[in-house]
């Protein structure tokens, strides 16, 4: 019941977000048959035929009203640029974009959690240089860390190509290992940084300092007391994390040549090319809802007060 | 030139021993490029490859339909694809091509011979009804072509006159009509494919189909673009080398640079200025710098003081326009002489050369600049905005020296970035232009015919004049040039518009870029002159042996 309501409350979220970036392109300037001419100097009777093609010169609503009633019926429209199917444009996109997120969710993940309960439990040396690393990691741009990563391990140590997104599960991975180390490394730091001070504060707080004092093994209070408390404020800030990284992808993209949503949307933009700017908004915006509506649902699983708070 | 390693082909000495040296340059020593020095093809390639990989500086084509393709990206692919009735040679020659001969009883009109025996990629024949669909294309509003327009215009009738001929009438006499043949405007698509492919035609999914010497492989969006060696290419002197060449769409310059420096692609044109220091000092290939026909100007729009030719001709003469091609382009351009690009002809060549060396020389002088500006009547005070694509950073380099020159007269230059959405309706929308006085554009001619070029900028109904110039001289020059049969004496007419051209300056010539080739060591063969966009050039790419 939670979950359909909050799917409701998503579709509301998904027409009212596209209303509105429907409305800031048609209010932004310029016009999309003169970006398809490209500067080019055309007659006013070519213009006029493109504008025709596309129903470009349709009153707004009309026009967000036939987009609208055609998505519904699951027809994203064409594109105007290459007037190619928008599903056809997009689910050759996805893949690209849902692997480089999901492998950069996963960095964060391992390398953010894992170093940030390393630096909690350990004192000294180890809490030190994670805490550098964090401060470096969150410092450097995600296009620098992009630039150097790339002319560090593909042009000088030749490991990692130096564009293209490959084909196949292997291939893909390699080629994306480092845009996605690109793209992990600022939330990775976050993540990282926050997973320390959670666990530091469970370490102090009164249920730890009494489970040790009754005796229970270090180990068992730092399992079931110290981390899995620890993660609720972590899994806020992964998920938020991650729910980002869509919408960021378009800097490694572009940095290493990959054909994801990211680049897709920012030509699309420019090119004032409505049909493929809004699908892609829908899916930024749907992305964003599912991934939070999932770590709802995993605060659930880690803390089951959480749940039934929301059921009452 | 320390920075440029020039290798010099067989063709290339030839053709230069035949243009000679037109530089200027005689009131400034700086090591500006000389055309001595440029390119017009790479060394022959000595064998035949499997795989080449390609790259495309300024993003993926929108369609492959040749009447869409106006621009970098498209024509550099289509050129590969399909062809014209006519082809322009890397020399800038024009040879029949899909046509097996041309004959022009008078400058109004062009009998073609339709070559016989000539197969589109899947195995039909090319007819004359081919090529009569194929050009009617271009006058018929539906199809919108971006080539409509101009020369289109002038074309009153298109008619199949022989089982293998065609005939094309024009209002107005034009001799630079044939030339436009090797363009888009003359290239031949199958009608059968084109009907049946309706909206699809160009795109990803409907494709093309054409009789060059590739056809259309593997389209991987966003990626990159496979092309397909045609083995029953018609002409089996010209059979391409390379048999597969797989086109990339990477368009940052740094990823450019790496892509290219580490031998991942093998080869580009316009490699983007940002990647010029890199690929300079590359082990891993070369930079080559061709002959071109591509320009960098600053257009006006007939607003505020840039309205005033006087001011126009003072802010040229204050502008360091050699700095702008040493430093902004790093010794890849020339600063202009003229509107028309150096060596930007087919015909002509020694009066042509003449007219250039009368052109004020291209090195700053403050004195006339500031004498030039005492003709201004127009208010000196009011800033003059000049509008560029704020992506493209270079071009706020080339305003920044302008507007230096500017306050050393006393005016004021103020650049504004417009995004480039935006800005591409200043070349179409009288509206976009109001408020601002002038805009940069990196143009370039379409066929090597000084006529066609000026002919858009200072004629009357040009459809580059944006500024309202019209000089009764000027078009009656052009009419008598468009009709003059003898070569020497249109050149010689078109000197007399350059020179008008020059003085009127609708446009401030600033630089010519040169071809910016670059190739790996292992591939050779493609030309280096600026003819890419219409001639196929991966056809000649192929193993160097090293």
């Amino acid at each position: 019941m939670y979950v359909l309501r909050r799917l409701l409350a998503l579709v509301g979220v998904l027409i009212v977000s596209s209303f509105l970036v429907f409305s800031a392109m048609y209010a932004a300037p310029g016009s999309p048959e003169n970006f398809l001419v490209q500067g080019r100097t055309v007659t006013p009777e070519v213009l006029a035929a493109i504008r025709e093609q596309y129903s470009l010169d349709d009153p707004f609503f009309v026009r967000f009203w036939n987009w609208l009633t055609n998505v519904l019926q699951g027809d994203f429209g064409q594109s105007l640029t290459n007037r190619q199917e928008v599903g056809d444009l997009l689910a050759n996109r996805l893949p690209t974009t849902l692997s480089l997120v999901a492998l950069s969710a996963l960095i964060i993940v391992i390398l953010g959690i894992g170093l940030g309960i390393i630096a909690g439990v350990r004192d000294g040396i180890v809490d030190k240089i994670v805490l550098l690393g964090s401060t470096v990691g969150f410092a450097v741009p995600t296009f620098f860390a992009a630039l150097l990563l790339m002319s560090v391990f593909s042009v000088g140590l030749g490991w990692f190509p130096v564009f293209g997104s490959g084909t196949g599960f292997l291939d893909r991975l390699w080629h994306l290992t480092l845009p996605a180390l690109a793209l992990a490394l600022p939330s990775a730091a976050v993540v990282a940084r926050i997973t320390r001070t959670a666990i530091r504060e469970e370490r102090d707080s009164e249920h730890s300092v009494m489970a040790i004092a009754r005796g229970v093994p270090a180990r068992i209070v730092l399992r079931r007391h110290v981390i899995r408390n620890s993660m609720l404020p972590v899994s806020t800030i992964v998920g938020v994390h991650i729910a980002g990284l869509i919408a960021g992808s378009f800097v490694v993209e572009y940095a290493f040549t990959l054909d994801g949503l990211g680049t897709l949307l920012v030509t699309a933009v420019q090119r004032k090319d409505f049909a493929v700017v809004q699908a892609i908004a829908i899916i930024l915006v749907a992305g964003f809802g599912i991934i939070n509506l999932l770590v709802d649902l995993l605060y659930a699983a880690i803390d089951p007060r959480v749940g039934t708070r929301h059921a009452s | 030139m320390k920075k440029k390693n020039v290798a010099v082909g067989l063709v290339a000495a030839v053709s230069l021993a035949l243009t000679g040296c037109a530089g200027g340059g005689t009131t400034s020593p700086a090591p500006s490029l000389s055309t001595d020095d440029l390119l017009v093809t790479t060394p022959e390639a000595t064998g035949e490859l499997d795989l080449a990989t390609w790259n495309l500086p300024f993003g993926e084509p929108a369609s492959l339909d040749p009447i869409k393709a106006f621009n970098y990206p498209e024509n550099t692919v289509v050129a590969n694809l399909c062809e014209g009735l006519m082809q322009l040679q890397p020399d800038y020659s024009i040879k029949p091509n899909l046509a097996e001969s041309v004959d022009s009883p008078d400058a109004s009109t062009y009998v073609y011979t339709v070559r016989q025996g000539v197969q589109f990629w899947d195995g039909e024949t090319m007819t004359a009804d081919d090529v009569l669909y194929s050009l009617s294309r271009q006058l018929d509003p539906a199809e919108g072509s971006y080539w409509a327009g101009g020369l289109i215009n002038n074309v009153a009738s298109i008619e199949k006159t022989g089982d293998w001929e065609v005939t094309v009438k024009l209002v107005e006499p034009d001799a630079t009509f044939n030339s436009y043949m090797v363009t888009p405007i003359g290239t031949i698509v199958e009608q059968a494919y084109r009907e049946s492919a309706g909206e699809t035609f160009g795109t990803p999914a409907g494709g093309v189909m054409c009789t060059g010497p590739y056809s259309v492989g593997d389209w991987n969006e966003g990626q990159s673009i496979s092309l397909l060696r045609n083995d029953d290419y018609w002409n089996t002197d010209k059979v391409a080398k390379t048999k597969q060449v797989d086109i990339n769409f990477i368009v940052d310059s740094a990823a450019i640079a790496n892509a290219l420096n580490t031998g991942a692609i093998d080869g580009s044109y316009d490699v983007p200025l940002g990647a010029l220091s890199t690929l300079q000092n590359s082990t891993e290939g070369t930079l080559n710098l061709g002959r071109s026909l591509q320009l960098v100007a600053i257009i006006g729009t007939g607003n505020g003081a840039f309205a005033d030719p006087a001011v126009r001709k003072a802010l040229m003469l204050a502008t360091d326009r050699e700095a702008i091609a040493d430093t902004v382009f790093e010794g890849t351009a020339q600063a202009s002489r003229s509107l028309i690009p150096n060596n930007g002809w087919a015909y002509g060549n020694s009066e042509f050369e003449a007219g250039r060396e009368d052109l004020t020389p291209t090195g700053v002088d403050i004195d006339a600049a500031k004498a030039a500006l005492e003709d201004a009547t127009v208010d000196l005070s009011q800033p003059i905005k000049i509008v560029y694509p704020s992506e493209r950073t270079y071009y706020a380099d080339i305003i920044s020296e302008i507007s230096n020159g500017a306050s050393a007269i006393g005016l004021t230059v103020e650049p504004t970035g417009v995004p480039s959405a935006q800005f591409g309706a200043f070349f179409s929308d009288p509206e976009a232009r109001a408020g601002s006085d002038a805009f940069v554009t990196n143009n370039y001619m379409d066929v090597p015919d000084p006529l066609a070029f000026l002919r858009t900028i200072v004629g009357t109904d040009g459809s580059q004049n944006y500024n309202d110039y019209s000089n009764p001289k000027v078009d009656d020059l052009l009419s008598q040039a468009a009709a003059a049969n003898d070569e020497d004496d249109r050149a010689s007419l078109v000197n007399e518009i350059q020179d008008i051209a020059m003085a009127d300056l609708p446009w401030i010539p600033i630089v010519d870029p040169s071809v910016r080739l670059f190739l790996n060591n292992r591939v050779t063969g493609v030309p280096a002159s600026f003819v890419y966009l219409y001639y196929p050039w991966a056809a000649d790419l192929g193993a160097s042996g090293k």
